[in-house]
């Protein structure tokens, strides 16, 4: 890897592993952190990692840095609301059923969590879920349906209780 | 794999994730209008799926990396950054080094106390040689002292000689000799202390002219040359005044009156006396006698009177033996 490919790798992952940190874990400065460190990891494993996997290098590295840190306990406290988590984000016009399935997805565990916004941000296939979360494709499958169901019927009662 | 009520809700989830093939999706979409009750299952799955946030990373100039950061140092220049261990300077004194050392001071005292001992011995010789130089140069003094003394005493009997001899009878004179001889014995070991009151003795036993064996005198009387003859040889020994000098010097006397005896006794009896050298016992005890083995000391005095002893017993043997 060059440092022109280094370089764009920045311009292209950088945006969606902080996003899938910050949403993850909900504090900015706990997912710059991370992010900073997974990048300073590519840079040194550079002439290791092919530039065609340097995007999944770089989620692998940070779940990884973010589950170390969940573990540590140190900031376990996700915000209960990811319209806290400040950044560059814009507002959408469906944003009451956003803000329904936002509050659904905190009640997740943080594995369901990372499959469903490595799924839906990032697009991942189940096999590139596997490989950054350390799971076989047919496990990515069945947590990320039972993550599915949660939400369905967290949206179905919040529909109900709003009607 | 055809979809049926049990598999429809994993190929729901599945369409959502965007895992279906296009035939399955074709396959589902026909089972969906056959079964229009899962429309309403697919809307409600499809608002579970989040709508990508638009969220930039800001901090992005913090990691990107320029070509100046792939610039490497010249090995030259690498080199002369490189650091070397420093040498551990061991200890003087190790273990090895307090045992050579300590090993070369025990041997460094031993020979300077050997070298004490033996320097000791030559002062005790010197000083012992000295004494004895000193003792016989009192000695020759005395001795010349007493040459005097006696040539005098020999003028005064050699005047007596002529009444003793027509006085006594030869036989007599042997024994008087013999007596002289005692006195003469006893005047010599007084000779020190007095010897005008040896002489006085020795001329009363009317023989004093022949105890002065050591001068190698001559006289007129035959009998009484033979006495003092004697007289000379028993005089030597507890005497410890006569000296090398005595044999050196020969004093010959005539006599003042020289009578036809006399002569004739010179004449007849001019052989002369064998003398006997005698040395004068100097006490050589050091009563300062050190021995200095390394830091031990050792009373030279107990060891000597150890080879005494010793020697004492050797001597019984060699007695005992011969009795």
């Amino acid at each position: 890897m060059t440092v022109q490919d280094y370089n764009n790798c920045v311009d292209q992952y950088a945006d969606g592993v902080y996003r899938f940190i910050v949403k993850n874990i909900g504090h900015e400065a706990d997912a710059q952190d991370i992010v900073q460190t997974a990048f300073e990891k590519l840079w040194i494993n550079r002439e290791k990692v092919e530039t065609l996997k340097a995007k999944s290098y770089l989620f692998t590295i940070a779940y990884h840095l973010m589950i170390d840190q969940i573990r540590k306990g140190k900031k376990e406290s996700i915000t209960d609301n990811f319209e806290e988590v400040k950044g560059q984000t814009h507002p959408n016009n469906n944003s009451e059923l956003k803000q329904i399935l936002l509050r659904a997805i905190n009640e997740l565990n943080p594995t369901q969590k990372s499959l469903v916004l490595l799924k839906d941000y990032e697009g991942y296939s189940y096999q590139e879920i596997g490989e950054i979360m350390n799971l076989s494709e047919s496990q990515v499958k069945v947590y990320l349906h039972r993550a599915r169901q949660i939400l369905k019927g967290k949206l179905i009662h919040l529909e109900k209780m709003s009607a | 794999m055809k979809i049926n009520i049990q598999n429809i809700d994993t190929y729901l989830m599945s369409y959502i994730d965007n895992e279906l093939s296009l035939a399955e999706i074709n396959e589902l979409e026909l089972f969906i209008k056959a079964h229009p009750v899962y429309e309403k299952e697919l809307a409600l799955l499809k608002q579970t799926v989040l709508e990508a946030d638009e969220i930039e990373y800001e901090d992005k100039p913090l990691l990107y990396r320029y070509s100046e950061m792939e610039a490497t140092l010249p090995s030259a220049f690498k080199k002369q950054l490189y650091r070397q261990e420093a040498k551990v300077v061991e200890g003087f004194f190790t273990r090895t080094n307090i045992i050579s050392i300590s090993s070369i001071a025990a041997l460094l005292l031993l020979f300077i106390g050997y070298r004490f001992y033996t320097s000791g011995n030559d002062l005790n010789n010197a000083s012992f040689s000295q004494r004895k130089k000193a003792n016989t140069k009192n000695s020759t003094e005395a001795v010349i002292a007493n040459k005097e003394q006696d040539n005098n005493s020999d003028i005064g009997t050699l005047a007596n000689t002529e009444q003793d001899l027509e006085i006594s009878k030869l036989a007599k004179q042997k024994k008087l000799a013999s007596l002289a001889a005692e006195n003469i014995i006893y005047t010599t070991k007084n000779t020190v202390i007095g010897k005008k009151s040896s002489l006085k003795i020795v001329n009363k036993a009317q023989t004093v002219s022949n105890n002065q064996a050591s001068n190698r005198m001559t006289f007129s009387s035959n009998e009484q040359y033979v006495a003092a003859a004697t007289i000379s040889e028993t005089d030597i020994t507890p005497n410890s005044i006569t000296a090398e000098l005595t044999n050196k010097t020969t004093v010959e006397i005539e006599p003042i009156n020289n009578t036809e005896n006399t002569k004739q006794a010179i004449a007849n009896t001019n052989t002369p006396l064998e003398e006997k050298e005698n040395y004068e016992n100097i006490d050589t005890d050091d009563h300062d006698r050190t021995i200095y083995i390394a830091n031990l000391e050792i009373d030279g005095d107990k060891l000597r009177g150890f080879s005494r002893r010793i020697n004492a017993i050797f001597k019984r043997n060699k007695n005992e033996k011969q009795k």
